[in-house]
């Protein structure tokens, strides 16, 4: 009989997880909550350790022989035969049942319908609705029928309801019946063998961290934002800009907020540092000046490089966590003590980019987070033969650890499942 | 027959393509033409189904390749198929201007339809593989790969290199992980990789292909074993070396300076000492390493000892780690160690921090150096011996670090563990199962791998072997008077077809004749079309370069009409004659797109593009032309305006 897994979480780590399954003669069932997959990665543009792009994904054996990675437009994940993906989708409960799971999962409705729709855009177009866009930093919009960003898989629109004045343009441009205003939110039940958690991280918008005043001043920003703005189809297209709408030629970064810290987050995010100095190298490039305030920098060896451009490109690196960041005159000033000269500084600069935690998604979330161990990071065994974790779901990491570890599980619950050629 | 069809994506298209014209001024290039309003939906499918037979050549002008070839691939009964996106390439970014539009889609079916003419059946790979794998080093992840193997029903030969010693393997890699659970983990799995046979010696040699390696071992004894194998994995260990501290601290010089492997049995025999710890600035340490510093000098000031640690930069995975150390009373001070002096029986250390001249004395009872890590001394060898690629560090390459981190230069061998780099029990244990997967994969493989080839005419060719050279796949090898193709190894790229000086090698499909009608044919319809208009020609490699120019298409990014991609396997395929050809046939620009620095999907195009390019230009420029006319630039996803910022025009 073949055998099923249910990978909860379409990020990096859950694709690849999902892909190497299939292959190996696995049904899976993959099971993510957003429209899109990609998780963090549909964020970041271009990733550290090789500079392209986030939203590559390893070849599968079944598609294109295994042998190249290719982008997710190209169909990897929505065309192959024994991959499911339910998007919108949430897990609502797991029970334990003879060998395996039962598992009920919940799907919003898109109002597009994914196995009618050719993505001509026509319905965006007609689309009166302008609303704020969750992608965009500095008042980009979108329509009611939207596609979160270009490279987003699945292609289909999809239409957010709570904005949508059910006009029915869209509707009547689509010639191939693809939209269903009144579509259902739907139920299904999956029996399983295994669950596998790749619920992932989210950068922690640094709200509540002390001293630092995200909430006052919109030149105060996390590094996911400052990535969209580095977005060239973003809504700055790639300008680096201020609340001002100025271009903004000084910027200062903060490590660790928020996370090595007793009172907050206790852990080291492991790939805060390394995304900086990538950010720090891009914004360099844009000729903008870098000043990175950290407590230590911590680099894997795959991107050194990285350390080594930062400083041969001339980012300015102060050793000491501020104390805080203020607004003075409407510019955020960052207020350190250099721990190597013991003297206060005072940097005065039109834009700060925090470092802020990256915090497990699956936390809060009922029949997930009963899996979830210390800081809500699960094993990569969670019960033996039956639930499984990888990617940043088993602490917080970089892309190439979480597709090693990704591949790991996926191997191991071959064998569980399997047993052997 | 030769036919054509049209897609309207759901009648959206003729808003910007006159798709009347284009159905009247092409019509008797094809035997049919036929348009639909959804060609990828499933009505369209059956209904391409229905129109096409096995013998037909189509063009299908529709989204792009990388959206429809997909379904399509699976339901086409012909392999004699040619994509042209009329809809990425062509509506969707020029919008201002349907006439020119149109033109250049009908320019651009016009290709396709000779692009078609010169199409072949792809060639089948004999996929024939040895179910048996050789593991090299026996340390914690070869015994990984060795265990997850032979669960799997994997025949597995675990090779230990000569100097290999189990019995104080642990011992030695205490930086991965404390040493009851590196102990109980490699006892676990020398329990369960039983069922490997081990060997002592050395790979001497290595033959054959990947799924078909025969590797020759000089065994411990002497002997000599041939040994035939479907995959390699390489999980040999790291050595640890005194760092350049070692001098200053007076390393080797008194028994009181250690490295940091003693501090636990100097720490174990006495306590209240003072011990200065150093890292050395010029080293970038791992996380297993910084992890292990902070085990140790936790240790150390637990049993009573006063602990003071000359850090710059400490890495850890384990914040714990660094929380328990302080909390022990371990003092951290960030400096270097600049200039030890021997006082009686202590040192009298000072450090310097290296921004500002600050200096701080101690006086300590003992220095401990943080050592390096290196790969195993015998790595270089090995690694020519499989035609391996090191990195600066000496260890192991790998074939791409985001998304292939077990994959080495070379098909079918692979890496685990250590080999890699220094790392800690977790992310070991990561690793080999990751290579143990791939390996895996590899066995059980089933169905078919298709692909065009290159062909090599015997006549032709000089034997220069500049081929064997250029394939970054060791899929052609010179084998007495010829040279001969590995369709297994073989990536289908046709780097070797501009590697060659004869011209003997045909890339089936592809073939020179194909390229330089395709580029006449659009100079003289562009002329015919559009007149004095200029024109560009952008080569895409058709990985990130061709997901680039889609992306414009997605993202509305538009750049002039008049600008047409042909799709290469490779960037590297390109040569200086279709770059001239291009400009012969009375292009104003000849864009060669390739991937990102480092990150050709077939390892060298990028670079390779970029230095025939760069020959080109020399070329032109010592005959007097403007050499600024052809340029080489990266091109991926996530930049889709770099069509826009590549194609523009000059006047
Ligand atoms: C600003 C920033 C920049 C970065 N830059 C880099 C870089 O350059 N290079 C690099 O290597 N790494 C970088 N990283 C880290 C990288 O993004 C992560 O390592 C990686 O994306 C993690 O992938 P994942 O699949 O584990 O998790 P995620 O990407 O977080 O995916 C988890 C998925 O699970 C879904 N999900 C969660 N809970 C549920 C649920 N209950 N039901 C259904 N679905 C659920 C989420 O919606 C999400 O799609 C960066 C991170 C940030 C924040
Ligand atoms: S829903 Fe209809 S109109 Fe909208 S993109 Fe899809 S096919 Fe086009
Ligand atoms: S990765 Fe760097 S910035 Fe992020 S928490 Fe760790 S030390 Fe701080
Ligand atoms: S250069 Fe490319 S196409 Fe030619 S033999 Fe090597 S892998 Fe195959
Ligand atoms: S294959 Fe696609 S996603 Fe991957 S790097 Fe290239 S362009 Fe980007």
């Amino acid at each position: 009989m073949t055998k099923n897994a249910v990978v909860i979480g379409a990020g990096l780590a859950g694709i690849q997880v999902s892909q190497q399954l299939t292959d190996l003669g696995i049904t899976i069932h993959l099971i993510e909550k957003e429209p899109i997959i990609g998780g963090l990665s549909t964020y970041l543009g271009r990733v550290f350790p090789t500079g392209d792009c986030a939203l590559c994904l390893d070849a599968s054996n079944e598609m294109y022989d295994g042998h190249h990675r290719k982008c997710q437009y190209r169909g990897l994940v929505t065309e192959k035969k024994n991959l499911k993906l339910y998007t919108q989708s949430e897990v609502k409960s797991i029970t334990e049942a003879d060998s395996g799971f039962k598992i009920s999962i919940k799907s919003e409705p898109r109002y597009v319908n994914l196995d009618r729709c050719v993505v001509c855009l026509e319905c965006i177009d007609v689309c009166d609705v302008e609303v704020a866009d969750e992608y965009a930093l500095r008042g980009g919009t979108r329509k009611a029928i939207y596609r979160p960003i270009p490279q987003g898989v699945p292609h289909a629109p999809l239409i957010d309801l709570e904005h949508c004045t059910k006009c029915g343009k869209c509707v009547d441009v689509c010639k191939v019946n693809a939209i269903d205003l009144e579509e259902k939110e739907s139920s299904k039940t999956i029996n399983t063998d295994a669950v596998i958690i790749a619920t992932g991280v989210e950068e922690k918008i640094p709200l509540d961290f002390p001293g630092y005043e995200y909430r006052t001043s919109d030149d105060i920003i996390s590094h996911a934002e400052l990535a969209r703005m580095l977005d060239p189809t973003g809504d700055t297209n790639g300008v680096v800009t201020t609340s001002a709408g100025d271009v903004v030629s000084k910027v200062t970064m903060v490590l660790c907020v928020g996370s090595r810290d007793k009172t907050a987050f206790e852990y080291c995010s492991q790939a805060c540092c390394t995304y900086s100095l990538k950010h720090a190298e891009m914004l360099r490039e844009l000729g903008i000046d870098v000043t990175i305030c950290y407590m230590d920098i911590r680099v894997p060896n795959h991107s050194f490089h990285y350390l080594e451009s930062s400083i041969e490109k001339g980012v300015k690196f102060i050793r000491g966590k501020p104390d805080k960041v203020v607004v003075r005159s409407g510019k955020p000033v960052t207020v350190v003590e250099d721990t190597q000269s013991q003297k206060l500084m005072q940097i005065e600069s039109d834009l700060v980019v925090l470092a802020s935690p990256l915090a497990p998604l699956g936390i809060g979330n009922d029949p997930v987070s009963a899996f979830l161990g210390e800081y809500g990071f699960a094993q990569r065994v969670v019960k033996e033969r039956k639930v499984y974790a990888c990617g940043t779901a088993t602490g917080p990491t970089d892309i190439p650890t979480s597709i090693a570890e990704a591949n790991a599980v996926a191997l191991r619950v071959y064998s569980d499942l399997k047993g052997g050629i | 027959m030769k036919k054509l069809f049209l897609c309207t994506c759901n009648k959206t298209l003729n808003k910007w393509l006159d798709l009347e014209r284009i159905q009247k001024e092409i019509g008797s290039t094809f035997e049919s033409v036929k348009v639909h309003d959804a060609l990828c939906l499933e009505e369209g499918l059956a209904f391409l189904d229905s129109e096409v037979s096995k013998d037909d050549a189509i063009v299908i002008g529709a989204c792009t390749s990388q959206i429809i070839g997909v379904p399509l691939e699976r339901r086409l009964k012909t392999e004699q198929v040619s994509f042209v996106p009329i809809r990425e390439h062509v509506a969707w970014v020029h919008k201002e201007d349907k006439k020119s539009a149109t033109n250049k889609a009908i320019i651009l079916l016009q290709d396709g339809a000779i692009h078609v003419n010169h199409m072949e059946p792809k060639t089948a790979v004999d996929l024939q593989i040895e179910k048996k794998i050789l593991v090299v080093g026996g340390g914690l992840a070869g015994l990984k790969v060795a265990s997850d193997l032979v669960q799997l029903g994997v025949e597995v030969t675990l090779l230990e290199p000569p100097e290999f010693n189990k019995d104080d393997y642990v011992e030695k890699n205490q930086f991965m992980a404390d040493s009851s659970t590196l102990k109980d983990t490699v006892n676990g799995l020398l329990a369960t990789s039983k069922g490997a046979k081990k060997l002592n010696g050395t790979v001497t040699s290595l033959s054959g292909r990947a799924g078909l390696f025969s590797v020759i071992i000089k065994l411990d004894d002497g002997k000599e074993m041939d040994l035939l194998v479907g995959a390699i994995v390489v999980a040999t260990h790291t050595e640890q070396s005194a760092p350049s501290l070692a001098k200053t601290s007076l390393y080797g010089k008194s028994e009181n300076s250690v490295l940091i492997s003693e501090l636990a049995t100097l720490a174990s025999n006495k306590s209240g000492k003072t011990i200065l710890v150093a890292q050395d600035p010029t080293y970038h340490e791992s996380d297993a390493e910084g992890s292990y510093l902070l085990r140790e000098v936790t240790q150390a000031a637990e049993k009573g000892n006063t602990v003071i640690v000359a850090h710059f930069n400490i890495y850890t995975k384990d914040e714990n780690l660094y929380r328990k150390a302080r909390e022990s009373g371990v003092i951290f001070v960030r400096g270097t160690l600049e200039k030890v002096d021997k006082k009686k029986d202590q040192f009298v250390c000072r450090l310097e921090n290296t921004l500002e001249s600050q200096v701080r004395e101690f006086t300590v009872d003992y220095i401990v150096l943080q050592p390096e890590r290196k790969p195993w001394s015998g790595t270089r060898k090995l690694a020519n011996t499989l035609d391996l690629n090191l990195d600066q560090s000496g260890f192991i390459k790998t074939r791409y670090s985001k998304m292939k981190p077990v994959q080495t230069s070379k098909r079918g061998i692979f890496i685990a563990g250590n080999a890699k780099t220094p790392m800690n029990l977790n992310d070991a244990l990561a690793s080999a199962s990751n290579a143990s997967l791939e390996v895996f994969k590899n066995i059980i493989a089933e169905g078919e791998r298709k692909g065009w080839i290159p062909v090599i005419d015997e006549e032709q060719c000089d034997l220069c072997e500049a081929c064997v050279n250029a394939c970054p796949n060791d899929a052609l090898r010179r084998d007495e008077d010829l040279i001969k193709h590995v369709p297994m190894n073989c990536e289908f790229c046709g780097i070797c077809v501009s590697a060659c000086p004869t011209r003997a090698i045909e890339f089936q499909s592809h073939k020179k004749d194909s390229w330089l009608a395709r580029i006449e044919a659009i100079g003289a319809n562009h002329k015919k079309l559009e007149g004095k208009k200029p024109f560009t020609l952008v080569y895409a490699c058709s990985e990130c370069a061709n997901a680039s120019i889609d992306q414009a298409g997605f993202t509305g990014k538009g750049y002039p009409t008049g600008t047409y991609v042909l799709q290469f396997p490779c960037a590297g395929m390109v040569s200086p004659i279709e770059i001239l050809k291009g400009l012969v046939e009375g292009a104003e620009q000849v864009i060669v797109a390739h991937c990102p620095p480092g990150g050709c999907h077939h390892q060298t195009g990028d670079h390779l593009s970029e230095l025939v390019v760069k020959f080109t230009q020399d070329m032109l420029t010592s005959i007097g032309q403007d050499p600024s006319r052809i340029k080489a630039t990266y091109m991926i996803a996530a930049l889709p305006n770099k069509m826009q910022e590549e194609v523009a025009h000059r006047g």
